[in-house]
This record gives C-alpha cells, structure tokens and sequence, in this order.
C-alpha cells in the first residue's frame, strides 16, 4: 500500500517537476527568438550603413575617373584615347578618397579591401553619318562603353561589396569636317545669285591705290567698309592643313570673286597675283607676269600694267597681254585712271563682251569693286626673292571663281599708237581683219605662233565673267585655288583630305544638315543615333547651369566634351588660360564676350600680335571652344577679341543672306579660329568691320587641323547595374 | 479496514498542503515566463519601430541623393535648418496618402500612420568638403529617433546614416 501511495505523489512532482522544464524551454526558445532580432536588426543597421559608405565609395571612384579621364597630366588621360574598342583595366592608384570619403571611413572603422577594381568594358564605336567617310585609323576613336566598378570594405568584422557600372562617351572636343575650314558658308550663293548689280552682294569693297582705304569717295559711300581679310597663319603658311581651308556654295553653285587690282605693279592689297603665268594657255615659255608696257597714252608714253608678252608667228609680232582687277583706276570716273589720258578706253578695249556689259551696266560702279572676301591675305609678292609669289597653300573649296579682266593689244612693226586692241568676240575661232600699219602704208594680218591657238585665247575679256550659257566654261575661268590653277577644276568633296585622314563621300552643303540633325523625339547622348546629338555628354537647362559647371571665364573654362545648353546663351569675357575645349550646342543665340586666353590686347601692336602669333601657334586642339547655334540664330560677339574659338551657325532652312556672325562693338576684331555658317551676310560684315578703328584680323588655328582629333572622355554619374553584396571577399 | 482507510485516503486526493506547494511552486515559474514573456513583446516591438526608423532613414537618404546635386543641397539644407523635426511633418511621407490606390483606406491608413510614427522625429545635417572639393560634394547625415516606450521621453533610441553626395557634373 505505502508503495502505492509513494507512486502518486511521485506523479505531482513529476507534473511539476515537467511544466518547470517546458517553461524553462520556452523561456529559452522566447530567449534566442529576441537575441537573433536583434542580432538580425544590428546586421540590418550595419549593412545600410555599410551601403551608404559603398555608394558614396564608388561615387568617388567614378567622380576621380571622370576628372583624371580628361586631366592631360593623369596617368589614365591616354587609356580612354586610344582608338579601338578593346577592354582594358585602369591601374589602382589612380584613385585617392576624398577628405570626407576618407573621415567617414575613420569615423564608421571601416576598413578598406584591397583597391577599387576598376574595368573599361562594352566599348563601341560611335557610328557616322552616311555623308562621313572614316579612315580606319580614327575608328574606334569615338565610342561608348562602361566602366565596371567593383569596391571592397569590412565593416563590424562582416565583408560588403559594391559592383556598379557607369557608361562613358569618348567624343570629339571639335566639329569634324567643319574644322579644317577657316571659313564655311555652305549657302554663299544666296549672296550672289547674278554675279552682277546689286544682285552681287559678295563683291562690295571699293579699291584704290592697291588698297582698300576706310574712307571711300562720296559717290562711293554705300560701299563704305572693310573686306573680312582671311590672313595666313603665320610660319605655317605653306601647309595647306594648318593653313585652315574654305568653303564656299553650295557645291554646284558658281561662286564669284572679283580680283582686287592694283595702281602699283605688286600692290599690297592687289589679287592679281592669284593669276598665275602659267594660267595664260599661250603664255608656251612659262614667261613671269612682269610689269608690261601694253598701250600708249595719249602723250605716246607707254602705260605699264602686269602682263607678259607673247611671240606670234611672225617676227617681232607680239601680243602684249596685261591683267586688270578691279579698282577705282580703271573705272570711267578716275581722274588718275590707267586710261585717263588715253584715247583709248576700256569699253573700247574690251569690246563687246556680254560680262563686261554686265558689270558695267548693272552697276557702273562695278569695276572699282572687288570682292569682300579676301581668302589669301595680302599680296606677298614684294617680299619673295623673285617676285614669283604663290600665295599660302590655303585650299578653296567650291566652284569659286576669279574674276578680272584681260586687255591684249597686237603688237608689230610700224603699228599705230603701240598696237591694235584685241577686244572680244563671241567666236573664240574669230579672224581679225588685216591691221594697217603707220599711215596706211601696208597690212598686216594677226596670226598666233602656233596652229592649235585660237584668236579667243588671246582677246581682251572679262575671265571667270559668269555669264557663259551652259555654266562656267572651266577652260578659261580662274578658279580661287592654288591647286586648281594647275588642274583648272574647281576643288570639290573629292579633292577634301585633310589630315585626319576623315573625307566625306557627299556634297559638302549636305554635311551640316547631317551632323547636326537634332531628333526631338530622341534623348541627347542616344546611342541610336550617328549625329552629333549622340555625342551629348551634359545637357543644361539654361545658361546659369552651364557657365556654374564649366567655369566663369575668369579662373577656369572647362566645357570638356560636348555639351548641351537649353535656350540662349550670353557668356561674359573669358579671360582664363584655364580652358579645357569642347562643343557647345545652344538651342538659340549665342552673345560671346572676349576670349582672350591671357593675351594682353592694350599693348603696343607690334607686341600684341607678336603675343596672339605666338599664343595661336602653341594653341592644343584640347583647349579651342566651339559654340554652335543650332538654329542658325545669330552669334552675336560681343566683345572683338575672341582666340582659339570656332563658330558655328547652321541651319538647313536658311533661304536667304541672314547675320549668322555679328560683331556688335568692334574696335578692332582680331579672330584666331574658324567659322561656319550658311551665310555670312557679307554686306552686313563689311560694315562692320569698317567701323573699326584698325584693320580686322582673322586668323586660322592650326591645331584645329591636328592629324589626331582631340576627344573627351564624359563619364556619366549615375550608377548601372547595382549590385550590393555581403559575402566573402576575394582579396 | 485496512482496503477501506486506503479507498478513503485515495478518495480525499492531495492534501492541502501539497496542493498549496504545487501552487507555490508553479505561480514561481510562472512569475519569470510572464515577465520573459513581457520582454519578449516589448522588444519585438521595439525591434518593430527600430525597423520602421532605419526604412525612413534610408527612404530620406535616398530622396536627398537622388535629386541633382544643387537641389538635394538645398533641400538638405533646409532640412538642416529645422533640426530635430516631427517624421509627420515630413511632406512627401504624408502625401504618399494621397495616392489614388489608397484613397479607399486613406482614413484608416492615415490613422495608422499616424500612430506608428507618433514620436518619430528626424534630423539632416551637411557638412561640406573644404577646399577645391567645397562646391563638389557634400556629406549628409540623417538621423532618426523614436521612443521605444511611447510613454517616455527618456527611452529615445536613434539611428543615422551618412552618405557623399558628389557633383554630377564631376
């Protein structure tokens, strides 16, 4: 029975004894519950932490890499400009944290793992327009890729690891094509559409005394001005890269410039020297264009003008052949004219040549009116040894003209007054009737030296006159080409190879419309596209965005790529040598300050062009600023001294002459650079440039014609393909 | 006899005494379980708010970095400018009710909210780089506290965290 009753009590115990041991079991379970939320929320806190560090680590990394990309004294400045779309590894040190990258590494203990590994990958290389031929070279010198990011810490004992890819764009600092041209006007020909009257408005600045005086006669005054003088760059003159070329069109349209003639034979200011002896068909001997006694006057002395003389068949029969451009001497109202005290007149000499007709016709004042556009400066013959002058070996594109005027008398034995005019006549195969001699006394009879000669080769006309029916008859017109004198062919797209080796398989008035086509619907920097808008590196909202990222001018100008700026854009002077080139693309106008680049403009002449000739010379293609009004609005310059600057204005609707380039205050423009426009509306520039104090100055860059463009390298900030990881190291 | 005094002691169960023990003894194991179990409450609790903390942190960490560099200093500086400041004033978080897809529930889900974040505040400082990096970056700290016993002031915890915002332009 004891033993019974033992048992039950037993039981009471071992109930109690077992809702002890499940309490303490649940306590302990409750216990671990609570230690790993807190555990869990402590890992939590610490990985939020350690992904913020991360971010901002990374953050960095991206932000060095992009300035260091365009820093020519970093060690990874070269890695992004090879051409080619291989991958490749930026080296570890070129990364330093920042002074609060580097606290708050101090602040949290976190230890850093090894050095960020930093990769290029996905390189492509930016596609063209159909119009731009590429040389292999170059390929891959524009392109997209990204850099893959990957950064290590430990943070609280535990590894973190951040990967990130950031894309970058590696684009052009400067407008292919277009910056090989000192001048660009694609839609020239708006200006001149008959090459006569008022109708021609490119051959407006009147010329006297081998010069183009500021203040012209009163009969004169609406052609009061300046002509816009594309001088040589000095020292690199005969380098026809370097020399920066021009364009004039539209490519199919005839383009023509009256040659500036001269008082005195090799006048400073005289074209003439752009005829070439050789130029002459009959000139067989290669004779050099002397001062020539080609007429008598009215007191028998002999009138002396540039001319050669040319051996007919019969001995000592010669036709003396002189060379006239246009100026105030050989028009009808110049009282110290070449024919003023002669019998003999122009008209008269010329004869009935429908150009001539023309010019004088639609306006009598023509023939003192030579072009405004000087593309060869002035005339260096007086500084060559033997006065043969050839001229920079600028290239001119276009089919561009020289007009002047050739006056031939038939000289021989016994002729009256110094020899018979030849004047024109609408049959090139014309047989001149037999020539008296002194008093009648016998005849003699024209005949050229050779067979194949033609009375049309030597007659007095108006060459490059622009009213041949069918065209330009390119034979017996001057194109304004060192190169096409030899050939006698205007230069086209085909003849373009400059020395970045890019041409172009397309008319060159087709170039701007396809480079700067802009798509509304597509976003800048799309890769999708082959125009400049795929090369958009930063777009700006406005112009106080633009000028607070790149500089105010004054300590530094970076603009490094090429960049976007919504609206209008009105820079102040930049007056920094702190400048870092690029594209800048403004939706409107544009109104430019100075660009002075620390030359000092208030100082005596001879040492501020000695200071531009030097600075221009040393002038690296990274440090130009191009500004492009897409719209084709006006870039008004509002300060006159702009260096190393290229200006464009496009816009393919433009129908007629438009300010595309203004100078608002005009002192004296000095312009080192190129510009580019449909139209310079030279009627209006000429104008301009004649309310100046001194002569304008416009040089080329020649680094504009480097054989390897300048790129920049734009690394966007934002952060691609994310990825945050708490895993092991692998150091 | 003997069958009967066994019957009787096994009819009149456990005595007193060993009821009042076992009572004893239980409310004794008892006492530590309800308090442990207390806690456990309190801290899954806690654990709660300090979760909803570092999600608001992070959410208005992630708003400041993502707006462009200018706005996101300036907004951070204003910010900076109130100090400690109720999580409820916070705009954006409240507007988040305005959303169509919670117009239904806008009465109820405000009302919750409301009671979530009732002692919440939050705080942003900037410290900008010195130097060439001053106009760059900055460093932006947000920082936010709660109660953990809604009752007491005193039992505030808080949690920061920082992060660089750069210059996108660099």
């Amino acid at each position: 029975m004891a033993f019974r009753l033992g048992t039950h009590r037993g039981t009471v115990t071992v109930i109690l004894l077992g809702l002890i041991s499940v309490i303490v079991v649940f306590a302990f379970s409750l216990s671990r519950r609570l230690s790993s939320h807190t555990q869990l929320l402590t890992i939590g806190d610490h990985t939020q932490i350690a992904r913020y560090y991360l971010e901002s680590y990374t953050g960095d990394v991206i932000r060095q890499i992009g300035r260091q990309a365009n820093d020519p004294t970093s060690d990874i400045y070269n890695l992004f400009r090879q051409a080619g779309t291989g991958e490749f590894t930026i080296p570890s040190d070129a990364f330093q944290p920042n002074s609060l990258l580097a606290g708050l590494k101090k602040e949290l203990g976190i230890e850093h793992v090894g050095a960020p590994k930093i990769n290029v990958r996905g390189q492509k290389a930016l596609p063209y327009p159909e119009i731009v031929q590429l040389p292999e070279k170059l390929r891959g010198l524009e392109k997209r890729g990204y850099l893959s990011i990957s950064c290590s810490i430990k943070f609280n004992k535990r590894p973190y690891t951040m990967a990130v890819r950031s894309p970058f764009l590696v684009a052009m600092r400067m407008t292919p094509v277009l910056r090989e041209f000192v001048l660009f006007c694609d839609r020239l020909h708006l200006e001149q559409p008959r090459p006569f009257g008022s109708q021609d408005r490119i051959n407006l600045t009147f010329t006297k005394g081998s010069e183009h005086p500021k203040d012209v006669p009163a009969n004169y005054s609406a052609y009061k001005g300046q002509p816009w003088v594309l001088w040589p760059t000095p020292n690199v003159e005969g380098n026809k890269d370097k020399c920066g070329r021009v364009f004039l069109g539209a490519d199919d349209k005839p383009i023509y410039l009256n040659l500036a003639g001269e008082k005195n034979f090799q006048g400073y200011m005289s074209d003439l020297w752009q005829v070439f002896p050789e130029w002459i068909k009959v000139n067989r001997k290669g004779d050099k264009f002397q001062l020539q006694p080609i007429f008598l006057d009215n007191s028998g002395k002999p009138i002396s003008l540039r001319g050669i003389d040319v051996p007919l068949k019969l001995r000592n029969h010669m036709a003396k052949i002189g060379i006239l451009g246009f100026c105030h001497e050989i028009a009808d109202d110049a009282e110290d004219g070449i024919f003023s005290n002669s019998f003999r007149t122009l008209r008269d000499v010329m004869g009935p040549d429908p150009a001539f007709q023309a010019l004088i016709n639609d306006n009598p004042q023509a023939l003192a009116l030579a072009s405004s556009l000087k593309l060869f400066g002035k005339n260096g013959e007086s500084e060559t040894a033997d006065g043969v002058y050839y001229g920079p070996a600028r290239e001119v594109f276009g089919r561009v003209f020289g007009r002047f005027l050739m006056i031939t008398f038939f000289e021989y034995p016994s002729a009256q007054g110094g020899g018979q005019s030849l004047p024109y006549n609408a049959n090139w195969n014309y047989q001149p009737p037999p020539f008296a001699t002194f008093n009648n006394v016998s005849q003699v009879q024209f005949t050229p030296a050779e067979p194949g000669q033609q009375y049309g080769d030597f007659m007095s006309r108006v060459v490059s006159g622009g009213l041949d029916a069918g065209g330009p008859a390119l034979d017996t017109y001057l194109c304004v080409n060192p190169e096409s004198k030899k050939t006698r062919r205007p230069f086209g797209y085909n003849e373009f190879a400059p020395a970045d080796g890019l041409r172009l398989k397309g008319r060159f008035d087709a170039f701007g419309p396809a480079w700067f086509a802009i798509d509304p619907k597509k976003r800048p920097g799309d890769p999708s596209l082959s125009t400049v808008q795929s090369r958009i590196m930063r777009t700006f909202a406005n112009q106080a965005a633009f000028t607070k990222a790149v500089g105010d001018g004054v300590t530094k100008f970076h603009v490094d790529g090429v960049v976007y700026v919504k609206g209008s854009l009105t820079l102040k002077d930049i007056t920094t040598t702190d400048i870092r080139g690029g594209v800048v693309l403004v939706e409107q106008d544009i109104t430019l300050g100075n660009v002075t680049r620390g030359i000092r403009f208030d100082q005596d002449n001879n040492a501020m062009m000695t200071a531009l000739i030097e600075k221009i010379g040393k002038l690296k293609q990274e440090e130009l600023l191009t500004f492009v009004s897409l719209s084709g609005r006006p870039i008004r310059l509002a300060g006159d001294k702009q260096v190393g600057v290229h200006l464009i204005s496009m816009n393919e609707k433009v129908g007629v002459p438009c300010d595309q380039v203004t100078w608002e205050a005009v002192k004296r423009p000095v312009f080192c650079g190129g510009i580019a426009v449909n139209t310079p509306n030279l009627s209006q520039r000429v104008r301009e440039f004649g309310r100046a104090g001194e002569d304008p100055i416009f040089f080329y860059v020649p680094a504009m014609a480097d054989p390897t463009p300048a790129v920049a390298v734009g690394v966007k900030s934002y952060m691609e393909g994310y990825r945050l990881s708490a895993d092991e190291v692998k150091e | 006899m003997s069958d009967t005094t066994f019957r009787g002691r096994i009819s009149g169960g456990m005595s007193m005494i060993e009821i009042l023990v076992g009572l004893v003894i239980f409310s004794l194991a008892m006492v530590p379980l309800l308090s442990f179990g207390f806690t456990t409450t309190r801290g899954t609790h806690s654990v709660g708010k300090h979760m909803m903390a570092g999600q608001l942190a992070a959410s208005l960490m992630d708003r400041l970095l993502a707006k462009p560099y200018d706005e996101s200093l300036a907004n951070a500086k204003a910010l900076a400018s109130k100090g400690w400041s109720d999580a409820l004033s916070d705009s954006l978080l409240v507007s988040i009710l305005d959303h169509a897809s919670l117009a239904a529930k806008k009465s109820e889900i405000e009302k919750d909210l409301r009671k979530s974040f009732r002692f919440f505040k939050t705080r942003v400082t900037v410290k900008n780089a010195s130097g060439e990096e001053a106009d760059r970056m900055f460093l932006l700290t947000v920082e936010v506290s709660w109660r953990i016993d809604d009752g007491s002031e005193s039992s505030r915890q808080s949690i920061d965290l920082k992060a660089i915002k750069y210059r996108e332009e660099e």
